[in-house]
């Protein structure tokens, strides 16, 4: 077996079929286009294909050379201030998929086609992650997003939204209309009114709007005996209660930005969270590599995003961070005692066992959050129980935290505590009959509900139920009530508070496509409130916010800004908390997984969140920010793990946890904690519309998208099971990840590791003070061009630069960009052949020392980087050398232009791409497969024209046969170029223009501009010491380059490597002989220092300062 | 190894027959191709489709000598120069009020024979349904033309779309293929003109220049006596100099 390295080095892997090289990584590699790359979908005969073909062929020569007449429906009169054909943008704010959502929708001749982040909301505003210190803040402005937040537009033009109203008892596919519920829900309100509201009850899931709460509370106080019960799919994080607990009942949120030392304990804050967005930007505010950098800590059992972008991560089963928790606060009141620390840095952290590495890490972690009282943070994740969030808080206000980095606000007047029950509440009082009527504004409880909760027998039992839907699910399909379409969130009036309690609109972008009306308005209806349009409701909480009426001119601000100035939520200034009993101290058992004795930790899809976006194809195809996995859920589990268990990659494991049992595919993830199974809920619909029914195929039979965790989700338990059995089946489960797709071959990263570095560089933030350039070593050979340089001196010269050390990983830039450019869904089945089209991959990269051989079966704690790879146009693009037919060309300002219609198809473009960041469609994705949407199923003209509008008309949508890849968003630097000349000026000044990725990153870690323009920002990162371009040996020159990541790892919890990084390591074997003290340059003339490498390998000194020194290793 | 050639057997022989077949098919299949994608029909030069309102630019734009930018009035700030909403006609052509008089001006009222011109304006007005006008001047999808970046720059209409004004009813003039657009991008200076003068469609160089004071001639560096083309070209290259037009030829230019 050919191991990436040898022992004692550090191997960057991306999967530990890399690490290992296994016949699967082997095929990925060998074969340019992976094998069956040539081979139909699924179900598709050669024979039928060749019957397309023809009829294709022959209407093609039919009406391929005609233009067919096109109709212009000119406005009859043209709203004020629209200019067709140019984008407008709104601010608006929307809940959606548990998270309020403060958006800025780029609405295109009246239909909305793009979403980013408000930028003015107060909360973003304020922690705008600046460095630059020019004054082009404004310009550069940009919030950031989440994926789910990139794809809410997707859901907005599905054809599987309930469009009709269904009335009780109809046959199926018999349809009621708004006048027969109209009628209905006036007699209901008076029914209502004249039973004071017994037997009426009200579902309700937290959408955050306080019109909808303003809503609640006047039904309860109209109608005393209506019950109220709130119900979150996803449950609340205990955090705030954790706060009421102690005495001081508030709004919490962190300061990420705030603070100087981090400790998240199992809580994903950057990755899947609703305000991940927010907390990255925060995070970002302390990545800049310097004296004052923040530092991160991180312990958690499943590889989050947070953890990743930790610079101390330590795996630890979920169950067993209270106790780590315990040991953490004893020590900081042993510390705050007067007591000193103790952090010894003999022998390096790498060679402790596990139970000595736990105690070198709550050592330090107590003696920096000392050290840093008033600036620190604890956060704990959302599935630990409460006993943690309470020694948490209580953490926190020792630390001097409160009012500082935990914001406490106090809450809006609202429905009190007692006033609602719960979804057990509903169900006990549906099961005694005090229930007779349920109105359900919460979505899909039948599917979301923990198994242990009889949500679909307790609706039966009621006579009648009223479900506001937004597809028709199986809570649809069960609650035998009125079904009735909501509005997509973008289509309604509504409003909600943000973190830290800003009011903000919702203002509809679009009228409703199918006919749906906003939750207020139903309600309003529902309970008789004598307002039903949902504009005046909002205009009347808006009014109570404000505290006067808002007249049109504040109301018009209000819809402009896309909030309130100043409605921010009072402050409390560093409470005082009761005090708490001491969690227990944990004491570090052996590293021993027992069959038995695993825990399960569950979360919510990152992607497809509680189910609800099951529909969504552009989240069931985005591979998934740690597995890559796409279009599936799986068991989560370490290679330990996997090994004492006898569990293997695809195949299915049998999880069992007091009698409930279940059946997950495997896949095995280094970094996990030991013991631990992560999986995530929201799969396995059985009632959903034809992307969350298939998408495995074409033509193949409709099953369900991923498994339904159902089983194991109870309510009784709660999301951390511990106890929990797992045995292997060695049933096959085919899982597509896209984490080996695109890989280099071992020869070809060792010959370019030897030249030019690792593809991924990082570094200690020490490393980083001693020698800013430690990343930066450039090939140092002469690098002689067989290409005509091209002349760049001239007009722009558009490069982009990507920090390292701010990206995490979140995958809001690939959505993004699908969003951006029609990159169009491929299906499971497609991706599994290497076919997926994203234009943006994120390459995960897992960094482990190897100490001996086992550990390329098992890497320990590896540690992690991301690096989000585009075509990086190059400015002698191999790419362009071998193309045929020109189809791919240089444009003068450096752009490695795509003519779509020029291209036929030979693919030597990609096979010559040594970034592999080309694309080819092999299929007409986007025509015949419906646009990112239900390949099985041709879906007819009417739906397809809804899904026709969620493209962007700036951009061509590619046909078969066509090669496509990044363009740096060509579309807007023609616009921004045309804008600018009408302008007068005869250039884009900087800032003017920003790439889709680069407004999507909530790190602000993507910047894009002008290489020409020497104060541009982008030039500035191109001169920064830690800039390197990927495969510079090559001499292609990439205008994109990165800058290596730095890791404020404190000198205790650093790896022997990390000691004695030993980078300018230098082997006469070759070429000329440069010494390290001239490498102060960053051009490309600068010298570079060669590092002996094998593959993906850092070359160390050891101690003893041999260098292990190899070209290949057979091991 | 035996030193000997691989030879053809004999029997190839007669393919050679086959494959000079091949060749001239080839060709054939070749030329035929270019000449239709290079036919009028299927460039579409002359297409003049019927308009649900016969409406004249040569009344409007030639006798009248109204700016194209009274309706077209995005020209200059957008990729498209727009259709005018039915507002814009009726701004003349106001229908009669219920009591029979003109609400606007009513340049042809309900009354005029030539009221059954303007029916279809007032139904739309009437109903609130667009005019369903057809599209003659195309470009295939992928391509972006921007009509505001050629002509705040100095390209007049009349350079894509001829003499808009002398149409009674609008047909396509020009070929608006690729080469069309490439010779103007490679060699615009014919086709500048001070921006001022995009929509003068009769507007001549030569004219232009005779009308410059000899100061004025001077500051263009310009004598003056130039004449016909060479005047434009003269003026054009002044321009192109001056606000450093500078039209690319890349594929990325169009092609998005």
């Amino acid at each position: 077996m050919n191991h990436p390295g040898p022992t004692g080095s550090q191997v960057f892997f991306r999967s530990l079929d890399q690490l290992q090289q296994t016949p699967e990584f082997e095929e990925f590699l060998h074969r340019e286009f992976p094998q069956a790359a040539s081979e139909f979908p699924d179900g598709v005969s050669r024979r039928g294909w060749m019957k397309l073909m023809g009829a294709s062929l022959a209407l093609g020569g039919l009406s391929g050379c005609r233009y067919l007449p096109e109709e212009i429906a000119s406005f009859v009169v043209r709203p004020e201030g629209r200019v067709p054909g140019v984008p407008q943008k709104f601010a608006t704010n929307i809940h959606w998929a548990g998270r309020s959502l403060h958006l800025l929708v780029t609405n295109l001749d009246g239909r909305p086609i793009k979403v980013d982040g408000n930028p003015a909301f107060p909360l973003f505003a304020e922690a705008a992650p600046e460095h630059f210190g020019d004054d082009k803040q404004e310009l550069f402005a940009s919030a950031g997003s989440c994926a789910i937040t990139q794809a809410c537009i997707l859901s907005l033009y599905d054809p599987d939204r309930l469009g009709e109203v269904r009335a009780p008892g109809a046959e199926s596919g018999a349809t009621g209309d708004w006048s027969a519920f109209d009628t209905f829900a006036a007699a209901g309100a008076v029914r209502l009114a004249e039973l004071q509201g017994a037997g009426f009850g009200i579902l309700y899931e937290p959408n955050g709007s306080p019109s909808f709460e303003r809503l609640l509370v006047d039904a309860k106080k109209r109608f005393p005996k209506i019950k109220l019960y709130r119900y979150a799919s996803v449950p609340d994080s205990l955090s705030a209660a954790a706060y009421a607990e102690l005495g001081a009942a508030a709004a919490v949120n962190y300061r990420l930005d705030k603070a100087k030392v981090l400790v998240s304990l199992d809580a994903d804050l950057l990755g899947n969270h609703p305000q991940s967005a927010l907390y990255s930007r925060q995070f970002a505010c302390g990545r800049n590599p310097g004296p004052q950098m923040s530092r991160f800590y991180c312990v958690e059992s499943q590889y989050t995003v947070t953890g990743g972008a930790a610079d101390y991560r330590l795996p630890l089963q979920s169950s067993k961070v209270a106790g780590f928790l315990g040991a953490v606060a004893a020590r900081v009141e042993a510390l705050l005692a007067g007591e000193s620390a103790s952090v010894p840095v003999d022998p390096p952290y790498s060679q402790l066992d596990s139970a000595a590495r736990a105690a070198r890490a709550i050592e330090s972690i107590a003696a920096d959050l000392v050290a840093n009282r008033g600036d620190s943070l604890v956060v704990a994740g959302d599935h630990q129980p409460a006993a943690v969030h309470l020694a948490v808080a209580k953490l926190n206000e020792r630390l001097g935290n409160l009012g500082k980095t935990v914001e406490l606000r106090r809450l809006p007047e609202g429905l009190a505590e007692g006033e609602i029950g719960s979804l057990q509440d509903m169900v006990a009082a549906a099961d005694a009959g005090e229930l007779e009527r349920l109105l359900v504004f919460a979505n899909n409880p039948v599917f979301t509900s923990p198994s242990d909760i009889p949500v679909a027998a307790s609706l039966a039992k009621l006579k009648t139920v009223v479900y506001a839907a937004e597809s028709w699910d199986e809570t649809a399909d069960v609650c035998g009530g009125w079904v009735v379409p909501m509005a997509h969130p973008l289509e309604s009036w509504g409003d909600c508070r943000g973190l830290d309690g800003t009011y903000g609109v919702s203002q509809p972008q679009i009228e409703p496509l199918l006919g749906g009306r906003s939750p207020l308005e139903l309600l309003a209806r529902l309970i008789g409130h004598p307002v039903v349009d949902p504009m005046s409701i909002v205009q009347e909480t808006a009014a109570l916010v404000s505290g006067a009426a808002l007249d049109s001119r504040r109301w018009r601000e209000l819809l402009h800004d896309g909030f309130l100035a100043g409605s921010q939520l009072e402050p409390i200034d560093a409470p005082a908390l009761s005090s708490v009993d001491p969690l227990p101290v944990w004491a570090p058992d052996e590293d021993r997984v027992e069959q038995d004795r695993l825990e399960v930790v569950l979360a919510a899809s990152e992607v497809i969140y509680d189910g609800r976006l099951a529909n969504n194809a552009w989240l069931q195809e985005l591979p998934q920010a740690m597995t890559k996995l796409v279009w599936d859920n799986a068991a989560v589990v370490s290679p330990a793990t996997a090994r004492q268990l006898g569990l293997k990659q695809s195949e299915m494991v049998a999880i069992s946890h007091q009698g409930a049992e279940l059946q997950m595919p495997v896949f095995i993830l280094p970094g996990t904690a030991d013991g631990s199974i992560g999986i995530q809920y929201g799969y396995g619909r059985s009632v959903v519309g034809a992307v969350g029914t298939g998408g495995s195929g074409h033509g193949a039979v409709k099953r369900a998208v991923g498994q339904d965790v159902g089983p194991l989700r109870r309510a009784s338990v709660g999301p951390l099971l511990t106890g929990v059995t797992a045995r292997p089946t060695s049933r096959p489960y085919k899982l597509a990840t896209t984490q080996d797709h695109f890989a280099i071959d071992q020869k070809g990263l060792s010959e370019q590791a030897k030249r030019s570095l690792d593809l991924v560089r990082e570094g200690t933030l020490e490393e980083y003070l001693a020698d800013p350039g430690f990343g930066a070593h450039h090939p140092h050979f002469p690098l002689e061009s067989m290409w005509k340089e091209p002349d760049v001196a001239q007009g722009h010269a558009w490069g982009m630069s990507i920090d390292l050390n701010k990206c995490t990983g979140c995958n809001a830039c690939v959505v993004a960009c699908q969003a951006e450019n029609n990159i169009p869904v491929v299906g499971k089945e497609q991706v599994s052949s290497g076919r997926e089209m994203h234009w943006i991959r994120i390459d995960r990269y897992f960094a482990a020392d190897i100490e001996n051989t086992s550990d390329f079966r098992e890497p320990r704690d590896p540690s992690l980087v991301t690096q989000p790879v585009a075509c990086v146009h190059c400015e002698t693009a191999p790419c362009e050398q071998v193309c045929p037919v020109a189809a791919t060309v240089h444009t003068e300002e450096g752009l490695n232009a795509m003519a779509y219609n020029r291209c036929i198809g030979t693919r030597y473009c990609a096979n010559n791409c040594p970034y592999k960041v080309r694309r080819f469609n092999y299929f007409n994705y986007n025509t015949d497969y419906g646009y990112f949407y239900g390949w099985q199923d041709k879906r007819n003209e009417a739906n397809r024209k809804l899904q026709g509008l969620v493209l962007n008309p700036e951009v061509t949508v590619r046909g078969r046969g066509v090669m496509e890849k990044c363009t740096y968003c060509v579309q807007r630097i023609q616009n921004a170029k045309i804008e600018a000349r009408s302008a007068g000026s005869n250039r884009v000044a900087d800032g003017h223009l920003k790439t889709a990725c680069q407004e999507a990153c909530p790190t602000q870690a993507i910047v894009f501009g002008d290489l020409n323009d020497s104060h541009s920002r982008v030039s500035q990162m191109h001169h920064d010491p830690r800039q390197y371009a990927m495969l510079a040996d090559l001499n292609i020159k990439p205008r994109t380059v990165y800058l290596a990541r730095v890791r404020n790892v404190p000198r205790a919890l650093m790896t022997e490597r990390q000691l004695h990084p030993n980078r300018p390591v230098h082997h006469g074997d070759h070429h000329d002989d440069h010494g390290h003290s001239d490498h102060d340059g960053h051009d490309h003339a600068a010298t570079g220092v060669n590092r002996s490498q094998n593959t993906l390998t850092h070359s160390t000194r050891r101690p003893g300062g041999d260098v292990s020194q190899a070209s290949a290793i057979n091991g | 190894m035996s030193d000997e050639h691989f030879l053809f057997p004999r029997w190839t022989n007669r393919f050679l027959a086959v494959l000079g077949l091949l060749v001239l098919g080839g060709l054939g299949y070749g030329g035929g191709m270019f000449m239709l994608a290079t036919d009028p029909v299927t460039l579409n030069i002359g297409y003049e489709p019927v308009q649900p309102v016969p409406f004249s630019h040569a009344i409007h734009a030639g006798q009248l000598k109204m700016d194209c930018r009274y309706c077209h009035n995005s020209v200059d700030k957008a990729a498209h120069a727009s259709v005018p909403p039915t507002q814009t006609c009726i701004n003349c052509h106001s229908p009669m009020s219920p009591e029979g008089a003109p609400v606007l001006t009513a340049v042809h009222s309900d009354s005029s024979p030539a009221y059954k011109k303007l029916r279809a304006v007032h139904d739309s007005w009437r109903s609130g349904e667009s005019i369903p006008w057809v599209r003659i001047h195309r470009l295939p999808d992928f391509v972006y033309f921007n009509h505001a970046a050629h002509v705040n720059r100095g390209v007049s209409c009349v350079t894509c779309h001829d003499r808009i004004d002398k149409m009674e009813v609008v047909y396509q003039a020009k070929e608006l293929s690729m080469t069309w657009c490439v010779d103007c991008h490679r060699n615009p200076e014919p086709h500048l003109r001070p921006a001022e003068y995009v929509t003068q469609l009769d507007w001549k160089a030569e004219t232009y220049l005779k009308g410059l004071s000899a100061e004025q001639l001077s500051e263009l560096g310009l004598s003056g006596d130039e004449s016909g083309e060479a005047a434009a070209y003269a003026l054009g290259k002044r321009l192109k100099e001056e606000h450093g037009i500078n039209p690319r030829d890349n594929c990325a230019v169009c092609h998005r």
